[in-house]
């Protein structure tokens, strides 16, 4: 990072936007337009194509422009001043005649006042380059963008000969907005979260008589009366029999394991244009979180959509039957 | 790519198999090498055309959704809105025309099933429940099945006129008034953390303090909510550090507010609410109270589904109970669930 320093007295192009401009610059068209027009400015350039790619995950879009530049470029235009709140990066680079990226062409300022400037210097370009790209990364700060852009729909019920799979899907709603915008656009990891039922499996495997010993362990524990406390231990030596008897701690641990991202990922498979993120513990909306046996699992896919592709469909297959064995295979205490 | 590719026609059209009545059944066709000149969708109800994608012009007429002109080539997205019918099972089929500028079409038919989950009830012999306050052993449940595919959620509860009366036993009360405290702190620390995700985190905050069980909600409501979790659910997985935070966030006023010895006691309580495979009791921990060795309760049940459908409210006739104490009990044990 450079620290505040005047710029050489010398022609600028400079083009700032307004407050108001710079809160539309947050979404995602205006700091590319506003990169755009600042090129339109610069007499005898021309943008013979942009491209713009979303990171969907990091809220970041990478934003770059192909531009044939004159001869006398570097000597007619000395500075060319890039800025806007959201930007996170600028970087250039000569595709022609021989590519190269020219890091040192492009230095970031930080003012006193915070404000963050990229200039980039023509001079410092490869005398040789009559074709340029510039790249600008900014993020965009609203959360809701997406759902402008895409249609995103999911299975709320498992579907398929076993049940246990979860249709996905999500397709751009206005793909020639973004063409006419950006000429390529890319959309990387769009997600779309199914939530999957786990309960049956824990119902089904978890053994009855597990539950009816911590049961009356608690119970037991509880009570203050000290006859009944004696009248119980024939009971509690019955149950301390019982084959697990005693590991019911580890059981409960290995139990919340399960639903530990890592592994609960074992029993996922998503297949088609859709793959695996990530997942996390869901709660029923009419209920508070059950720390250690979740309801159900929020699963989160993600594919990518790109003008020539932009409707994608996948399937998230929970593999129950796998997940009831390790579950059996937690109650057995082992 | 082979060079092929590049010069043979090809179109590839989606439908799901299956899906649940009432929620959105999306649908696309993506075709290249192909001059194509308009497409025709002929769907039947319970779907309709909800959203369209990528058209300029089109027009429905008599279950035919004809899209004349695109905005770009090579692709349509659509959305079907589905709706309940009194069949628990639909087939419903759907054909794709491609018209294309040779004057030729080409003609492919999808088939979607749409299915709904049903309540059944059988009401006890005579309308007379015993409960033995020993072992907890209730004589003479009430049988209640899922005779249709899909989860239900019910939430029983006894009516104004009923002599007996439930309740949320009070230490579950506490614990969630102190949750919902503690979980404003940790959504306050990470609205600070994040501030652009502050409005979100404040109508997360506004659902969870709402006293109401969420199936009391009217239609309006309902969708709001509905609105709400799809956003957060697409939000979270947006950021990955907010899901880190908000993962945490619950987790730490769960943390302040149960002991282990609690969570195991939740553990119990939570599986012993996993009623049936497909019925979800909304309201587990409520108790019903008998407060004599006898009295009467009259019951209502509402339900609603995965995508919050609202279903026929149920009222129960008047069953009488009968124990050799007054007792407390959960309400999960009047029924026999199947």
């Amino acid at each position: 990072m450079f620290s505040a320093m005047p710029f050489p007295d010398l022609p600028t192009i400079r083009m700032e936007v307004n407050s108001m401009d710079v809160d539309k610059a947050k979404s995602l068209f205006e700091v590319a337009e506003y990169v755009r027009k600042l090129w339109d400015k610069i007499p005898k350039t021309r943008i013979l194509n942009q491209e713009a790619t979303i990171n969907v995950p990091e809220s970041i879009v990478e934003y770059s422009l192909a531009v044939r530049i004159p001869h006398n470029f570097r000597t007619i235009r000395k500075v060319i001043e890039i800025s806007a709140p959201s930007i996170i990066r600028v970087s250039a680079s000569s595709l022609h005649p021989l590519p190269r990226t020219v890091r040192e062409a492009v230095k970031k300022t930080v003012y006193e006042d915070g404000r963050v400037t990229y200039a980039l210097f023509p001079e410092l370009l490869p005398p040789d380059s009559d074709l340029i790209s510039v790249s600008i990364s900014y993020s965009i700060d609203d959360p809701l963008l997406l759902d402008d852009l895409v249609s995103r729909t999911k299975a709320h019920e498992p579907s398929g000969t076993e049940k246990n799979e979860y249709w996905m899907h999500a397709a751009l709603k206005h793909p020639k907005v973004l063409r006419d915008k950006f000429g390529v656009f890319d959309l990387r990891d769009v997600d779309v979260t199914v939530d999957v039922g786990v309960h049956n499996e824990l119902k089904t495997t978890i053994p009855p008589g597990f539950i009816r010993r911590l049961k009356r362990f608690f119970a037991v524990m509880g009570e203050t009366d000290p006859r009944k406390q004696y009248a119980a231990i024939p009971e509690l030596r019955r149950l301390a029999r019982e084959k697990t008897a005693g590991k019911e701690f580890k059981i409960l641990v290995d139990l919340e394991s399960l639903f530990m991202p890592g592994k609960f990922a074992k029993y996922i498979d998503v297949i088609k244009d859709f793959r695996y993120s990530y997942c996390y513990k869901g709660k029923e909306c009419y209920e508070l979180p059950i720390e250690i046996i979740p309801k159900k699992m929020n699963v989160i896919s993600r594919a990518d959509l790109t003008l020539e592709k932009p409707a994608a469909d996948g399937v998230l297959v929970y593999k129950n039957g796998l997940f009831t064995d390790a579950v059996k295979e937690v109650m057995s205490g082992a | 790519m082979d060079m092929q590719d590049l010069v043979t026609p090809t179109r590839l059209i989606y439908l799901p198999k299956e899906g649940l009545q009432g929620e959105n059944i999306p649908s696309h066709v993506l075709w290249q090498n192909m001059q194509v000149k308009s497409v025709e969708v002929t769907y039947q109800p319970p779907l309709k055309p909800d959203q369209i994608f990528n058209a300029r012009h089109w027009e429905v007429k008599n279950h035919n959704l004809i899209i004349k002109e695109l905005e770009l080539d090579g692709y349509i997205g659509l959305s079907f809105q589905s709706s309940k019918v009194a069949d628990l099972e639909t087939v419903v089929s759907v054909g794709y025309s491609i018209h294309l500028s040779n004057g030729k079409a080409i003609k492919e038919t999808r088939k979607i099933k749409l299915f709904r989950p049903q309540l059944e009830l059988e009401m006890p012999q005579a309308n007379k429940v015993v409960i033995d306050p020993a072992t907890g052993f209730v004589k003479g449940r009430l049988r209640i099945k899922n005779i249709g595919r899909g989860a239900l959620i019910v939430h029983i509860s006894a009516t104004e006129d009923s002599q007996t009366k439930f309740e949320t036993p009070r230490d579950y009360l506490e614990f969630v008034q102190k949750f919902v405290l503690d979980l404003e702190q940790e959504l306050k620390s990470l609205g600070k953390e994040f501030p652009k995700f502050q409005p979100l985190l404040d109508e997360m905050m506004a659902w969870e303090e709402d006293p109401r069980d969420f199936i009391e909600l009217n239609t309006a409501e309902r969708e709001e909510f509905s609105r709400y979790a799809e956003k957060l659910a697409s939000v979270l997985a947006s950021d990955k550090q907010l899901l880190q935070s908000f993962v945490e966030a619950y987790a730490k006023a769960l943390a302040k507010n149960t002991e282990f010895i609690e969570s195991v006691r939740k553990v119990i309580q939570a599986y012993e609410s996993f009623v049936s495979k497909d019925i979800l009791l909304a309201n587990p921990f409520d108790e019903v109270c008998l407060a004599d060795k006898k009295g009467e309760i009259r019951m209502k049940i509402l339900q609603t589904d995965r995508v919050f459908d609202k279903y026929k409210e149920i009222m129960l006739p008047k069953i009488e109970l009968t124990c050799s104490q007054p007792c407390h009990f959960p309400i999960y044990r009047l029924f026999e669930w199947r």
